[in-house]
């Protein structure tokens, strides 16, 4: 058994290349179970009024398989619900993933300034978020590409976040989806979604459990459950499968070096 | 396929995630050089952010006449003099407004959205299921862990023990969960890799194979 111990690690790389590639090319569909959480992502936006103004917080800088699907698939049923969407990045890389997305959910036949705006990277953190609630207008004078916001038709009606319906916030690091749960979502009561990868989901449970976050996407499973309600497969589903075989090896990989382990234990009475 | 500046951006693209991937059979000097040029987009492209936002959010500003914003552009400026020793106790008050701030925005949020909120919800959920009284007992014994007052010993010892693997329980989750997104990224990268620019990829990848089969075979042979 001693062989599975010493199994190279190039091996398992060259093993989860090949797992991965086999159905990127040869590509199959997998039945995946919609949760409870992408359920009320999905809810929640669909009871969303025409010209509900949302604010989107959104960290994606490349075209991944979690955060960038999460929101080319929100977007797609936004748009459907005629919802006005506001971006807000912490990030500077983000701002250009965010327009990667609206490309793609087609955002680009509605009105700029009127359907959608997109203020790119806010600097400053969190205090600067604290600030822009309370003053959007002032603390971002021009959007992303150097638009005055002042003149634009959102803004005439939406000031503070008291004129903002929902509140999504997602990405997979801090400043994220914590900070809006801490400086918007709980002291102005807002209604907020989640969208976030599969590493920061642990953290964000409890935000769940408080019902500070009324629904989420958490990682690519999540998202391949909200295509699944939103009737569009997109990139999450495309990608879930390698995902799943990477996944089952690796648990395989897991076990086959534990119990070569606790064998070889076994063997020497105990001792390492 | 065209050759056009889209896809060689494109296929540079591709070129410098093969060049990121050979690091997996060893350090080189192209997975450096790649390595490098990341580095050193990033920073630039920070700096230029930097100066962008400053010239936005100050000096527009200020020249339009809003000069009350000259105080924190002056605080900006004064945090450059901690480079030198003799006047590096100036950066200590820009710093301390900073620090301030940052405090005293987040202190309420952070003691209401991490502790009061949680507490909350763990006090007022009924114990009628199975996922209420596991977070209940969860709570109790890891914050037995982190209780030094008393002696880990005997039953309390046990229970604080408990507590413990509790703790690394749940890092042990998230670290699998941070597993299936890096999984997700090579995925994803992958994709990219057969389907954007497939030609540029087999040649790369070829190039990279002749690599290691050198490394493995004909450089140790000749060695």
């Amino acid at each position: 058994m001693s062989f599975i111990e010493n199994i190279s690690r190039r091996f398992v790389f060259a093993v989860l290349i090949v797992i991965v590639v086999i159905p990127l090319l040869f590509p199959f569909p997998l039945p995946v179970p919609v949760g409870q959480h992408a359920r009320n992502y999905y809810n929640v936006i669909k009871s969303l009024e025409p010209r509900s103004v949302v604010l989107y917080g959104l960290e994606v800088s490349t075209r991944d398989a979690e955060n960038y699907p999460q929101e080319v698939a929100t977007l797609r049923q936004l748009k459907e619900q005629k919802a006005v969407v506001i971006f807000y990045n912490f990030f500077q890389t983000s701002s250009m993933g965010t327009i990667w997305g609206y490309e793609d959910a087609g955002y680009l036949e509605l009105k700029y300034g009127t359907d959608y705006v997109h203020l790119g990277f806010v600097p400053g953190e969190e205090a600067t978020l604290a600030s822009f609630v309370l003053d959007m207008v002032g603390v971002k004078p021009v959007d992303h590409f150097q638009n005055p916001t002042t003149t634009m038709p959102i803004f005439q009606y939406v000031h503070t976040i008291n004129d903002v319906d929902l509140v999504i916030g997602s990405g997979g690091g801090m400043p994220g989806p914590n900070s809006w749960a801490k400086l918007v979502i709980i002291p102005y009561n807002k209604l907020g979604l989640l969208a976030v990868t599969a590493g920061q989901s642990t953290t964000m449970y409890d935000y769940l459990r408080m019902g500070v976050y009324k629904g989420a996407l958490l990682g690519q499973r999540g998202c391949v459950e909200y295509e699944t309600l939103i009737g569009q497969a997109g990139r999450a589903t495309q990608l879930f499968a390698p995902l799943y075989l990477a996944h089952i090896v690796l648990i395989g990989l897991m076990v086959a070096t534990n119990v070569a382990f606790w064998y070889r234990l076994s063997k020497k009475g105990g001792k390492q | 396929m065209e050759f056009t500046a889209a896809y060689a951006s494109m296929a540079l693209s591709t070129l410098l995630t093969v060049a990121i991937f050979s690091f997996l059979f060893r350090e080189n000097r192209v997975f450096r050089l790649a390595e490098h040029i990341m580095i050193g987009t990033f920073t630039g492209h920070t700096l230029l952010m930097a100066i962008k936002n400053i010239r936005e959010t100050g000096i527009d500003k200020v020249l339009s006449g809003n000069t009350i914003l000259i105080i924190p552009l002056l605080l900006g400026i004064l945090l450059f003099t901690r480079y030198s020793r003799k006047y590096l106790w100036i950066a200590r008050y820009p710093l301390a407004v900073i620090i301030g701030v940052t405090a005293g925005v987040t202190a309420r949020s952070e003691f209401q959205g991490q502790i009061w909120r949680q507490l909350q919800a763990t006090v007022s959920s009924p114990l009628n299921n199975l996922n209420a009284i596991v977070i209940f007992v969860a709570l109790l014994a890891t914050i037995s862990y982190f209780t030094f007052t008393i002696k880990h010993t005997g039953v309390v010892g046990g229970w604080t023990r408990f507590g413990k693997n509790l703790v690394l329980f749940s890092f042990g989750a998230t670290a699998a969960m941070e597993v299936l997104t890096r999984i997700g990224e090579v995925t994803s990268r992958v994709e990219w890799l057969i389907t954007k620019t497939p030609d540029v990829t087999v040649i790369a990848t070829l190039v990279f194979i002749a690599w290691v089969v050198y490394e493995l075979y004909i450089k140790n042979k000749k060695s």
